[in-house]
């Protein structure tokens, strides 16, 4: 078994670079692209207007929070999420499905966890009929 | 979506996270004890892991019979925060050791161990060392520490909980989901402990000096977090 030993500390060595590698991937990721402090996040595309508010403003993670999704010139659809994540850290699924309060209006409750490594920066992905089709980001405090 | 996919989704999603996330909080402390190991086991991972599901279980139990994350939390916050400064300043004390800086020597010397003796005494019967059941209260106690994988899964299993039939419904409901995800995330830490197990001798005693000084830093780190 001896000569086994350098084997398994090379082994050892590979094991724990993977995993140290694979843990700080994605360190640098995108930079907020909307003040959601100051107001709805407003977005045109091919397919319509979708605008994203959250409140109560200032947001701030681990309060309660309400999700209100506008759509403009889109078709009805059957279903509308907002998916939050955190770029560069994965940090599970948090779906927050929203239900129609109005012609093109959606709104549900959620919460935006904590995260303890002091990062603020959240994507915030409208997820319409299972299909991404706008993200925005911004930070929270 | 159905019940058998929810686990399954709670359990990837432990996984997953493993790999990314609870290495950053749990990492220094796993390499730190396995680094103090003497042996090459695997009961001392097994415990400390099944304590850390123990927790996210019984957290759980308590969301989805609740149906409120927010509500348990605003209740554990304060136990929170004082077990992230007791875990800052044992993994201190803990590098402190491993480096051979701690500043009580005499009390390491022929231990065999990283722990100073207050500390030991505290975790487990044996003055000598840290035993194997010392790291399953370890497990849970640790289990609390903020986390915000744990807390994107609490939400979910309060939304679970919040569509359950009754309180006991929701109250397993909730213990499942966060078993299945304490699972998940329980191959990354055993697969971090065991490889620093799985080092020689003279490979632990190299790494020791980055590793005590990681831990140092990881530790102090813990406590301006928690204050």
């Amino acid at each position: 078994m001896e000569p086994l030993k350098p084997l398994f500390m090379k082994r050892g060595v590979l094991i724990m670079v993977f995993i140290l590698v694979s843990c700080s991937a994605g360190e640098t990721g995108p930079s907020p692209d909307c003040d959601i402090d100051a107001g709805p996040c407003i977005r045109s595309g091919r397919d319509g207007m979708i605008a994203l508010e959250i409140g109560p403003r200032p947001v701030t993670a681990m309060r309660p929070l309400y999700f209100r999704v506008m759509l403009e010139n889109h078709r009805r659809p059957r279903s509308v999420m907002v998916e939050l994540s955190m770029p560069g850290m994965s940090m599970g699924s948090n779906r927050i499905t929203l239900s129609t309060s109005g012609e093109g209006l959606y709104e549900g409750l959620g919460v935006i966890p904590l995260c303890p490594s002091g990062r603020r920066l959240w994507r915030a992905g409208i997820v319409i009929d299972g299909r991404v089709v706008e993200v925005f980001h911004f930070d929270v405090r | 979506m159905s019940v058998n996919s929810i686990y399954l989704l709670m359990f990837t999603s432990g996984l997953l996270s493993g790999f990314s996330h609870c290495l950053g909080m749990c990492g220094p402390l796993v390499t730190s004890y396995s680094l103090g190991l003497k042996e090459r086991a695997l009961l001392p991972h097994m415990l400390y892991n099944l304590g850390r599901v123990t927790t996210y279980i019984l957290l759980g139990g308590v969301v989805g019979m609740t149906g409120s994350f927010l509500g348990v939390m605003a209740g554990v916050q304060g136990l929170q925060r004082l077990i992230m400064i007791l875990a800052g300043v044992l993994i201190v004390l803990m590098g402190l050791g491993l480096a051979g800086w701690f500043p009580f020597p005499g009390r390491l010397e022929g231990r065999g161990t990283l722990f100073p003796g207050f500390i030991e005494r505290a975790l487990g019967p044996s003055p000598g060392r840290l035993t194997a059941g010392s790291f399953y209260p370890l497990g849970v106690l640790l289990g609390f520490i903020p986390c915000g994988v744990v807390y994107t899964a609490l939400i979910a299993t309060a939304r679970a909980g919040m569509e359950a039939e009754n309180h006991l419904f929701g109250f397993l409901k909730g213990l499942l989901m966060m078993l299945s995800f304490g699972l998940g995330t329980m191959p990354t830490l055993l697969l971090l402990g065991g490889t620093v197990g799985i080092m020689g001798v003279r490979m632990r005693s190299r790494l020791q000096r980055l590793s005590a000084l990681v831990m140092i830093a990881a530790g102090v780190i813990f406590v301006a977090r928690a204050v």
